[in-house]
């Protein structure tokens, strides 16, 4: 039961960081009906520079605020010099120029930061642990991805439902030339949506610089999750983004820490561990074949 | 105030404005008429920048718009009241009416949500409510009380009372004849030609893609030759 506990606490955990990557990427597939794959791409580079900030510096906020500067300065730039011009075009061809942009960034790591992966160390403040449960420690830092995600769903929330430009976003969202016509300068809401989105990814990026290797190429594999995401919450829904995260994260986690215990009460030890893992690496696309069988444009369409 | 100068513009390949000449002048009501499909509507959108003039030129208080940006146009001070009224449906009415509000035409008492409420209490009433929500009347009254939040030098209705039924109709033709009371510059296209010709200043007529007539409102309502010809009526 503890261990159920200290599971559904990394479920949250894992899904609180998804959530920081979906929020971008289905606002920017919702508003501007954007296929973005490069948006792995921000949450690398927010973990790139945070690593490398850290070590010259040793300060994790100074690490923390640079990341999100860069990361946010890429997805300006990119969006300025590249997505502009592919706003009006189909999607295939903004999948082919933005797997385009993987590349680059791939390959831009690389010549920068070399073939090694790199690791992050934290700060002592936050490589402590604490009992939520008595008499299990569980790391502090975990917690603290919680509540970053916690207050970003909340100022998105409030961004989104509280604010003009908010209001603006969704405007744009179901009649773009039409909010032009009323005065607001629509290329510009796009590029500070961008922004805010590969800012997330960016800031994604730095929670997880100290959990997993800070290597290049690591944004593809949590893209797919994060697609996974954003259609299981439906494209354009913050609401969305935020619920289907947290049942993506805390599916998966689940599913890999006690599928095998559970399958051994049908089948025998070795075949259920070997069934059960690739059952729980599927966990997330049975779930989301099964929600889009009832909702078929996911659970808070737009 | 604007002056539209042998504006030619279509779609894809098809030529739809063939010369459109057009002015109007401060505090002037002017309407466009024509039945359907004679390019009322392609007109507007050339005006406020939704579809690109391929010559020509639409000057504004000295300011060419078919050079700049729609939202730019819209700065200038036209505010839209487009065909079919494109509500943002997403949108509650009180965030439908503050989305864009501005002062564009530096106006000393410019429009509130308050006097907007006074000018259409249905809107009151329902504010809360999303725009998908709304019927009709009441989706027509938000899309004029939004084009008058961006206090428009020149405001434009395209068919603003298409489809309501006769007592709403008759509500917004009364907002109307407040606008114009007020001195609001009003460039309008309505199918009731009757109002419309007894609170136009002007008229132009329009047929597949020209400028066949145009004159004095009060002169075309006396002709009822002219009407038939032209309106069908
Ligand atoms: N989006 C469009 N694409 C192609 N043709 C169009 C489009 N909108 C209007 N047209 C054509 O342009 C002509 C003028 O249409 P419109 O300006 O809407 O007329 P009106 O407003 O006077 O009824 C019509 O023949 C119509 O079929
Ligand atoms: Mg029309």
């Amino acid at each position: 039961m503890l261990l159920f506990f200290e599971q559904l606490l990394n479920g949250l955990q894992f899904g609180f960081m998804l959530f920081l990557l979906s929020a971008g990427l289905t606002l920017v597939f919702g508003v501007m009906n954007l296929i973005n794959l490069a948006h792995g791409s921000f949450y690398m580079v927010g973990a790139y520079v945070a690593a490398t900030v850290m070590l010259a510096s040793g300060s994790f906020v100074l690490a923390l605020l640079v990341a999100l500067l860069v990361a946010a300065a890429c997805g300006l730039l990119v969006e300025v010099i590249v997505l502009r011009h592919l706003y009006r075009r189909d999607h295939l061809d903004q999948v082919l120029a933005t797997f385009g942009l993987i590349l680059f960034f791939n390959e831009a790591t690389r010549m920068i930061w070399g073939r090694q992966p790199l690791f992050m160390q934290l700060p002592e403040f936050l490589s402590s642990t604490v009992e939520v449960i008595p008499d299990v420690p569980y790391p502090l830092y975990r917690l603290v991805i919680i509540g970053v995600g916690l207050a970003v769903a909340l100022g998105l929330y409030l961004l989104i439902n509280h604010t003009r430009l908010g209001m603006r976003i969704r405007a744009g969202a179901s009649d773009r030339s039409m909010i032009a016509a009323l005065g607001v300068n629509i290329r510009w809401l796009y590029s500070l949506v961008f922004a805010l989105g590969a800012l997330l990814a960016g800031f994604a990026g730095v929670m997880a610089a100290p959990i997993f290797a800070v290597e290049s190429g690591m944004g593809e594999s949590i893209l797919i999750l994060t697609f996974v995401v954003i259609v299981i919450g439906g494209i354009g829904s913050i609401k969305g983004a935020l619920l289907g995260a947290l049942l993506v994260g805390l599916v998966d986690t689940l599913g890999r820490a006690f599928l095998p215990d559970l399958l051994q009460w049908l089948f025998t030890t070795s075949s259920a561990n070997s069934i059960a893992a690739s059952l729980a690496s599927m966990s997330i696309y049975i779930l989301m074949a099964a929600i889009l069988a009832f909702k078929p444009r996911g659970l808070f369409p737009v | 105030m604007l002056i539209l100068d042998q504006v030619h513009a279509g779609y894809n390949s098809s030529e739809v404005l063939h010369g459109i000449d057009l002015q109007l002048q401060e505090g002037e009501v002017v309407t466009l008429l024509g039945r359907n499909g004679m390019g009322k509507t392609t007109t507007i959108n050339c005006i406020i920048g939704l579809l690109e003039t391929r010559s020509g030129s639409i000057e504004f208080n000295g300011v060419r718009l078919d050079l700049i940006a729609s939202y730019q146009i819209a700065r200038m001070g036209v505010g839209l009241v487009p065909e079919n009224r494109r509500i943002f449906p997403n949108l509650t009415v009180t965030e439908n009416l503050m989305v864009a509000a501005a002062n564009y035409s530096d106006s000393a008492s410019p429009w509130t949500l308050e006097r907007i409420f006074r000018l259409f209490p249905r809107l009151q009433e329902r504010h809360r409510h999303y725009g998908n929500q709304l019927s009709g009347g009441e989706q027509q009254m938000l899309a004029i009380g939004r084009a008058l939040m961006i206090n428009p030098r020149l405001l434009i209705l395209d068919e603003a009372t298409e489809g309501l039924a006769p007592l709403i109709c008759n509500e917004i033709w009364n907002v109307i004849r407040q606008l114009k009371q007020q001195r609001q510059s009003i460039l309008i296209v309505d199918k009731n030609l009757n109002t419309l010709l007894s609170i136009a200043d002007r008229y132009y007529l329009m047929e597949k893609g020209e400028v066949v007539a145009q004159g004095l409102a009060t002169d075309l309502a006396s002709d009822n030759a002219m009407q038939a010809r032209y309106l069908g009526v």
